[in-house]
């Protein structure tokens, strides 16, 4: 069966990379970055591209993501499956995933925890966003099915983000992390942990909280991090993604729009994860306002310092 | 497991409160979605209701940009109605692709029948030309098979096919779209000292007497262009891009020109195959000649699929 040779190589792959003292660290790369990336190549182990971008069948897009395999270990992250809707995921839709699979032959593929598909006026349709699913045995059904069918389909193993959510659906009857784990046992998926997504559903509880009763007051949100945080088994766990979040509103939501700096706790909590998890490959994201390459990249030195220093 | 109605019930509605925020119905669905099921009224109005806007706000600023990056002549015209503009249409067209480069799919058909808009009766055709450039740019590459050409004298006009540039699409207008089009995207277009000038430039244009205006949109490398066409130039594109073989359309031209023939005047130009052969190929809108039944181990052109 294709999904179990390819299942093996994955296996293979994530025995190289754990035997090694330090983790792989990447950056996301965007087009705004993508001269300076093939001309200065910095000292970084992988780079993501967002699998979407690369839709196109032809022309300046597909020569650009040829540069970039040539130059760097290319993991491959999708942000439009919708791995938790109820409304299939249209094969020609996943059909064009699986051929940029098999073109850049990434070292990672991941997409995350969420529904994007939907049904509106008898039509098929995709809310171009990454929404919350409750948590509970329906939706994980419904996700497991979702993430068995993508493996199936890519020949092997994915990743699968955890979101950062700004409602809260009704009917969850377990948390994130019971939820997540349980969706690795079931399709032997592993887990992309986002650690600023975590930190910026900590703070929205706690500004939830706030928001309604002002209570609460004790529990800082890095403590609900943690907390979250050590709720994950190592073996889960396949990639970690570092980000900034940016504050909006009076009753102080925080949003995952990528588009600072790591922040001080996020940090805290990556210490803390290489120290729980070990040399897990990393990643940053700097999707908004971008930086110059050469401070994106920096980003990733510090990743690297903290994980000479932890591990 | 079985799928119940209130995961998908919660799904289709919370899509419908972010793509069609204006949908009453949808809003109060979600709500009472909520109450139902015991969520607290005070997080609705406060934490959820912050959020949904967030997920609203989001839908409707990536939708902007991605129409403003495939439509930047459109939005240089429009100015600020453009965000109204792109308003309505997410309204009237749901966005049915997960590809957000795709949305703008039904765009200059919203704009062209957009009742608002009447006062620009060209718009819809600039959006077309516009979105035809933007799908030149993404469509699969192709590769210039100068030998294939040699099939025109040796193999029967019924087996084979032309094969033309990446992207390749046939356009016709009473506007001068394309010299709109460049006056519009032109640098000089965003400087307000100089906005009266292209005004003045527009409108002069539009002045022109009345023609039917011909393009051939298609790419070269990684640039898309336009070709201007004459109306037989055109004709000959429109037959050889559309009839199952080049024998077919040769047989459709050929019936075509015998049957216009009365109405020809010393104006007229005189369509003649070698001269359009010779000009699609300096072009590079024509790359070869594909057989339609190859044999095994014959040697046809690239794909015809843009």
């Amino acid at each position: 069966m294709s999904y179990q040779l390819t299942q093996d190589q994955n296996q293979k792959s994530t025995s190289d990379e754990q035997s090694r003292a330090l983790p792989l660290i990447g950056v996301g790369l965007r087009h705004v970055h993508y001269q300076d990336a093939l001309t200065s190549p910095f000292n970084i182990d992988f780079v993501e591209v967002h699998v979407e971008n690369f839709f196109a069948k032809g022309g300046i897009t597909q020569a650009i993501l040829d540069d970039i395999k040539a130059h760097y270990a290319v993991s491959l992250h999708g942000t439009s499956l919708g791995l938790g809707s109820t409304e299939p995921v249209p094969d020609s839709h996943l059909g064009r995933f699986n051929e940029l699979v098999e073109q850049v032959q990434p070292i990672l593929v991941s997409d995350h925890a969420c529904f994007s598909w939907g049904q509106l006026n008898d039509l098929t349709v995709h809310a171009g966003d990454l929404l919350p699913v409750p948590f509970n045995q329906e939706s994980l059904a419904i996700m497991a099915a979702n993430v068995s069918k993508v493996q199936q389909k890519l020949g092997r193993r994915i990743l699968v983000e955890n979101l950062s959510a700004y409602i809260t659906p009704p009917n969850s009857t377990m948390s994130e992390s019971e939820f997540l784990i349980e969706l690795c046992r079931l399709t032997d998926c592993r887990l992309l942990l986002d650690l600023n997504n975590l930190m910026v559903n900590a703070i929205n509880t706690k500004a939830a909280t706030a928001s309604n009763n002002g209570t609460d007051m004790t529990t800082k949100a890095i403590d609900l991090a943690l907390t979250q945080l050590e709720q994950y088994p190592s073996h889960v766990i396949g990639e970690i993604h570092l980000a900034g979040c940016t504050p909006v509103g009076e009753i102080g939501v925080m949003i995952d729009d990528h588009s600072q700096p790591v922040s001080d706790d996020v940090w805290l909590l990556y210490k803390t994860a290489l120290t729980r998890f070990g040399p897990v490959p990393t990643l940053i994201e700097w999707d908004m306002d971008l930086p110059d390459w050469q401070t994106l990249c920096h980003q990733a030195q510090l990743a690297r310092n903290i994980a000479e220093q932890v591990l | 497991m079985p799928l119940t109605n209130s995961l998908k019930k919660y799904q289709d509605e919370l899509l419908a409160a972010i793509m069609q925020p204006n949908s009453m119905k949808t809003q109060t669905n979600l709500e009472s979605d909520h109450l139902e099921n015991g969520h607290l009224e005070e997080e609705l109005t406060a934490f959820d209701r912050v959020g949904l806007t967030i997920y609203q706000n989001n839908f409707f600023a990536t939708a902007k940009r991605s129409l403003a990056n495939s439509f930047p002549a459109v939005k240089a015209l429009l100015e600020d109605n453009f965000d109204v503009a792109v308003s309505y249409y997410l309204q009237a067209h749901l966005k049915t692709n997960a590809d957000w480069a795709l949305i703008g799919e039904q765009f200059a058909d919203y704009l062209g029948n957009e009742t608002a808009l009447k006062a620009l009766p060209y718009l819809g055709d600039l959006a077309k030309f516009e979105y035809a450039l933007f799908i030149a740019e993404r469509a699969s590459d192709k590769a210039l098979v100068l030998e294939s050409f040699s099939l025109l004298e040796s193999a029967d006009g019924e087996q084979i096919k032309m094969n033309f540039a990446p992207g390749f699409a046939l356009l016709n207008s009473f506007y001068p779209i394309a010299e709109l089009h460049s006056l519009l995207i032109s640098e000089q277009s965003f400087e307000k000292d100089v906005e009266e000038g292209i005004d003045q430039a527009i409108t002069a244009l539009l002045e022109q007497p009345t023609q039917t205006h011909c393009f051939a949109i298609y790419r070269v490398g990684y640039q898309a262009k336009s070709l201007p066409l004459s109306e037989n130039d055109y004709l000959a594109y429109e037959k050889f891009s559309s009839s199952a073989s080049i024998g077919d359309a040769m047989e459709a031209l050929e019936l075509h020109f015998s049957e216009n023939e009365s109405e020809h005047t010393s104006n007229d130009e005189e369509f003649n195959l070698s001269h359009w052969l010779a000009d699609a190929i300096k072009h590079q809108l024509l790359l070869g000649i594909n057989e339609i039944n190859p044999a095994s181990n014959s040697t046809s052109g690239a794909s015809n699929t843009s």
